[in-house]
This record gives structure tokens, sequence and C-alpha cells, in this order.
């Protein structure tokens, strides 16, 4: 994916060089990075259940389209010294959701709160029903050790050599050539390396996360 | 590494590995409100950031997901013509937020009948 976008002639003139700073900062990063929030966010269509099959490529375009528009809209916002990958994709999912919100609108098939409080018999309104809903953001010591034990957890789901990639990889962010050096392995071959553990790892927990679906993730929850 | 095979982790990293999981989860269950805790907490971390691009990418090679060279020279295409427009609208005084630029969509859909 990221590979194509480099293959893109570079003597192209930048659209970015005839706007004002931030946003010609901001057009740039989008073309350099165009083939990677893409590929997100059709994982994002896919993963909320906007389309499915053949219909993903179109409407991710829709979305990246919006994307651009409202990035551009609020570009006082962008701050290169900050991850600007993420605040692009933090948009994208917003759209993603606020098209989804639609979709479930013109189907006809909200659950008012009303609805829901049925669920919840000591919740007398509404106010009380998102008090319970919403998870907790005030952080304990104890609760951040056993997060710690929790995270370490995690990865011990996968094989030791698996760890060690993924730690160097993403936690100590050795890329490229650096990580290869690390492994011991040409550059091509600890990226095959590195996106199998990451897949393994993605599936461990995914079959770990089905196995405690109700309690795991709700501790999770409130945990973040 | 641990007794038990786990690895020892900072508090930075441990919290790192606990958004890194709920995203995973998050994407696997369509939980978009869990998504976009992730995200926040990846604009304030370029660490994160980095490890859920990674996630994508090796959830693209997986796939054998790809932009097509037609489609991202599409985009370029439609990238340039925003930025013509919104300098047009910088010069004119007009709101941004007015302006309707060629979606992308049917300039990709133009591109792609080649």
């Amino acid at each position: 994916m990221r590979q194509k976008s480099g293959e893109v002639d570079e003597r192209e003139n930048n659209s970015a060089t005839i706007l004002p700073s931030a946003k010609q900062q901001l057009l740039l990063l989008i073309e350099t990075q165009t083939g990677v929030l893409l590929g997100v966010i059709r994982s994002y269509v896919s993963a909320m259940g906007l389309a499915t099959g053949e219909d993903v490529p179109a409407l991710a375009l829709d979305v990246l389209q919006e994307t651009v528009l409202e990035a551009l809209a609020h570009s006082e916002r962008f701050d290169p010294q900050r991850p600007c990958m993420a605040w692009l994709l933090g948009i994208a999912l917003n759209i993603v959701r606020r098209k989804k919100a639609t979709l479930i609108k013109q189907r006809q098939h909200e659950v008012q709160p009303g609805q829901f409080m049925a669920h919840y018999p000591g919740v007398h309104n509404e106010a009380e029903l998102f008090e319970q809903l919403s998870p907790s953001t005030c952080p304990d010591p104890a609760q951040e050790v056993e997060e710690r034990e929790q995270a370490s957890l995690l990865l011990a789901l996968v094989s030791q050599e698996d760890q060690r990639v993924l730690r160097l990889a993403l936690l100590e962010g050795f890329e490229h050539a650096a990580l290869a050096q690390q492994l011991g392995l040409t550059p091509g071959a600890a990226r095959v390396r590195l996106h199998r553990a990451l897949n393994r790892l993605r599936r461990a927990w995914l079959a770990s996360s089905c196995h405690c679906e109700n309690a795991g993730v709700a501790t999770e929850r409130r945990a973040l | 590494m641990m007794q038990d095979g786990r690895v020892p982790l900072s508090e930075q990293d441990a919290r790192r590995l606990q958004f890194y999981h709920a995203y995973i989860v998050a994407l696997a269950q369509g939980d978009g409100e869990m998504l976009a805790r992730v995200l926040q907490a990846a604009e304030q971390d370029s660490v994160l950031e980095r490890m859920l691009l990674a996630l994508h990418a090796a959830e693209a090679q997986e796939k054998h997901v790809t932009t097509s060279l037609r489609e991202m020279r599409a985009i370029k295409k439609a990238l340039q013509t925003y930025a013509l427009l919104e300098a047009q609208v910088a010069t004119s005084g007009h709101s941004a937020h007015r302006v309707d630029t060629a979606p992308l969509k049917n300039v990709a859909e133009k591109e792609s009948e080649y």
C-alpha cells in the first residue's frame, strides 16, 4: 500500500505549494500519506459495518474526501510537531461514525435511552444511565500496577521471539534497516517477520477477547 | 524476561499496549467509541501512533490490499484541485466551508476509465 504511493511521479508539482503555511504542510502530509490513510479508512469502513466487499473502496474514497475538507477547514488545529496521522485518522473515524449513525437512523433502528434503561433496573433517569455507561477516567496507583501486569500478560500470548520483535519495532522504535540489524536479518525479512508477529499477536488477542468478551473488555474499557 | 515468559514493561509501554490491544479488539467489534479514544491517545504519543499504523500495514499486507498507482494519481490530482480552490477562496475571502470541491471519488472514477 505505502510503497505504491512512493511510485507517484515526484516531479509533479505538490498542490501544497500554492497555499499558506499550515494548509501547505497539511496537504503535503495528506499527499505523501494518501495510501496509508486510504488503507486505514477502508479498515474503519469495514469494521464499522458501513460497507462490505466491493463497496468499501468507493465509500473509503468518500470518507477520505470529507476528511480532507474537514482537516483543511480546521487547519488551525494542525500541529506538525504532534502525531498528525492520528489526528487525521480521528477526523476520518468521526466521519465514518457519523455516516454510520445516519445509516442507522435511516433504517429506523435507533434505541432510545428509555428503551435501554429497561436493562438497568437500578437506573431511574437518563443522566444516571449515561453515568453508569461512562467509563471511569480516574486511575489509581493500584489500578496502574494491575494495568502493567495485564499489558505484560498481553504480550505473553505470543512466542518469546515474537515478543522480542514486537518490543523492538513497536515500543523501542526500531524501523527498517535498524530493526533488520537488531534481528540479524535482511530488511525485507525483518519486515515480513514483524508483520507476521503483528498478525499472530492480533489473532491471539482476538481469540482471547472472544473467550472473555464480557469480563475482559469491560474491565479494559474502564481502565482506558 | 520474567520467569513466566512475560516481558517487564515501563508504565508508559504498558499503557501503550493496553491501548493497542483495545484498538485491535475495537476494530474487530466495530467499536467506534473505543477506536476514537485510542486515536485521541495516539495524537499525544507518536510511539502509539506508529504502533497503530504498523498494525494496519501488516493487515493490508496479509489481505493483499493495495492502493493502485492509478488511484494514487487520481487522488493526487484531486488534492491539487482542492489546493487550487482553497487558494481561490483565500484570495476571494469566502469561507472554505462553502467551496463545493470536485469529489475525489469522481476524479478517481474518471481516472479508472483509462
